[in-house]
């Protein structure tokens, strides 16, 4: 373990080294993506601030939750920004077969092998969500909250990772699986925004089968005191469980693996 | 006709056919965008329809206009999405802009033949199907009068032209950066904002429908969204129209010129 975070580290680290050598891209890759989202999440302002609120919830509490999904997307997307070039980038050209051969695991060197720094732009925008929705609500958080939080954010992302290798492993079969992600990843949208707006089928599949809505809005129940249950904890047994699946399939997916390679 | 209007019309719809066969080739590439769009759909009639619980109009629209406008929107909202910098950014990088500029055809009229098609043909599947869900599922009334569809289609047209204008003068930065992944991700933001795609800008405070009367973005998806969903009478169409050729003939004339001095500064990466 200690072994892959060093490893980790020098990946980054060379990362860091290419970022650098162009330091207005990446200050360009970054910025963009947080003006990306804030033109969403001024357009979401505009509708809130002329309705007192949307089911029963505020536009800060709405904010709140806005802001839980938007932190796991980033924190996705820096982290696993690879799994949606699997097939372009590694099945397509023969550059897995380069993978396998390395005394890595390959799940660990696909993922190391770019750093999504367009997720930091996401991250920071739901961070700044989330610190504006605990502000203006005047939420009184302690150290347990806080942890709480943390813990939300990092599940959150591990899940909606999770989500992707799923969808990511078919590319062993299609070659290109970017599509299906990208259709999976949709849903994550949906879970920008209470579960409650939403018609039924719509809620069950977002708490049961794409449960992109554990990180969001039962979390963000908790935090705010509204009646959940146990549904805000329920992140951490499935963001575990879906790791665990998710890694299963790729390794699946891997036995089943052809080189296409020339 | 001349010789030269007959050749660039052979040239044109030469490049449709070639991008219509590499179009049917992506078919999981269309599934999946369909289904987003079908998800953003589902999405922004939850959303509205929340908004308007116990409310008769916001930014005097009522809630039917304002749910036909959203469905409408994400129905054609494919044309504002989409991007000719992407395609300039590939072409500086891989070096292939050097093989498009010796071909004896026009740059600018080939590019704009492969966005149209590509628009077209997506659109004219994924438009039928998400049409299809928006009326059997989510309850949109589409006019009948044949008229009202002409002017959309003639306005959705125009709007495409506009936008592709505009890019193509926008995309001229990559240039001089060589980066564009960001320069997309801002039009992108720009666009799906002041176009309406987001949120109609009828709603928007007065300020920001000033800012978006600047930009072109409107004409794209606003301006045909307003007239299917009869949010404008009939009676406008031709104002609306004018206004979009306007600003299409205006784009025409900066893009051109534009393209000759920064074709000056291109700087091909590799091949």
């Amino acid at each position: 373990m200690m072994r892959y975070v060093r490893l980790y580290g020098a990946f980054l680290a060379q990362h860091f080294k290419v970022l650098m050598e162009h330091r207005l891209n990446f200050l360009i890759a970054t910025l963009s993506t947080l003006f990306w989202q804030g033109t969403g999440i001024l357009a979401v302002w505009i509708v809130l601030d002329q309705v007192p609120d949307l089911n029963g919830w505020s536009k800060q509490e709405i904010f709140l939750i806005y802001g839980l999904s938007t932190m796991a997307l980033g924190l996705a997307g820096i982290f696993g920004v690879n799994l949606l070039y699997i097939g372009q980038g590694y099945v397509r050209t023969g550059r897995f077969d380069l993978l396998l051969i390395r005394p890595v695991n390959p799940l660990f060197h696909l993922l190391a092998d770019r750093f999504g720094q367009e997720g930091i732009g996401n991250f920071l925008a739901g961070a700044l969500l989330v610190a504006y929705g605990v502000g203006s609500l005047g939420l009184k958080l302690g150290p347990l909250e806080w942890g709480y939080l943390v813990a939300v954010a990092l599940a959150g992302g591990a899940l909606y990772l999770a989500l992707d290798l799923v969808t990511a492993v078919a590319a062993f079969w299609m070659v290109v699986a970017t599509p299906l992600t990208l259709a999976v990843n949709h849903f994550t949208q949906i879970a920008a925004y209470p579960l409650d707006i939403y018609k039924k089928p719509l809620r069950v599949v977002m708490t049961w089968l794409i449960p992109y809505s554990l990180v969001s809005h039962y979390p963000a129940q908790l935090l705010l005191g509204r009646p959940a249950g146990l549904m805000p904890y329920a992140l951490f047994p499935a963001a575990a469980l879906l790791c665990f699946l998710a890694y299963r399939f790729w390794l699946y997916g891997l036995g089943r693996y052809t080189s296409t390679g020339s | 006709m001349s010789h030269r209007l007959r050749r660039h019309l052979r040239h044109l719809i030469a490049y449709a056919n070639i991008t219509l066969k590499e179009q049917t080739a992506f078919t999981g590439w269309f599934w999946s965008d369909l289904l987003g769009q079908v998800v953003l759909m589902l999405l922004f009639s939850a959303f509205w329809q929340a908004v308007y619980q116990g409310r008769e109009s916001l930014g005097g629209l009522s809630a039917q206009q304002t749910l036909a406008y959203v469905l409408v929107v994400n129905t054609v909202g494919l044309v504002v999405r989409w991007s000719l910098i992407w395609e300039f950014g590939v072409m500086i990088r891989d070096g292939s802009i050097a093989v498009e500029l010796l071909r004896p055809v026009d740059f600018q009229l080939r590019m704009y033949a492969k966005m149209t098609t590509t628009m077209l043909f997506t659109m004219g599947q994924q438009m039928l199907l998400l049409g299809l869900v928006a009326v059997l599922v989510l309850g949109l009334r589409l006019p009948a009068d044949p008229l009202v569809w002409l002017s959309f289609l003639l306005s959705l047209l125009v709007g495409n032209a506009i936008l592709f204008f505009f890019d193509w003068t926008l995309s001229l930065v990559a240039f001089y950066s060589t980066e564009v992944r960001g320069l997309m991700i801002f039009r992108d933001g720009i666009a799906s904002f002041f176009s309406g795609f987001l949120i109609p800008p009828a709603i928007m405070p007065d300020w920001l429908q000033r800012v978006a009367a600047f930009l072109p973005f409107g004409q794209v998806l606003n301006s045909p969204a307003m007239i299917l969903t009869g949010i404008v009478p009939l009676s406008e169409v031709p104002r609306i129209l004018g206004v979009q050729l306007l600003w299409l003939v205006g784009l025409v004339l900066i893009s051109r010129p534009a393209f000759r001095v920064a074709i000056r500064h291109v700087t091909v990466q590799g091949g």
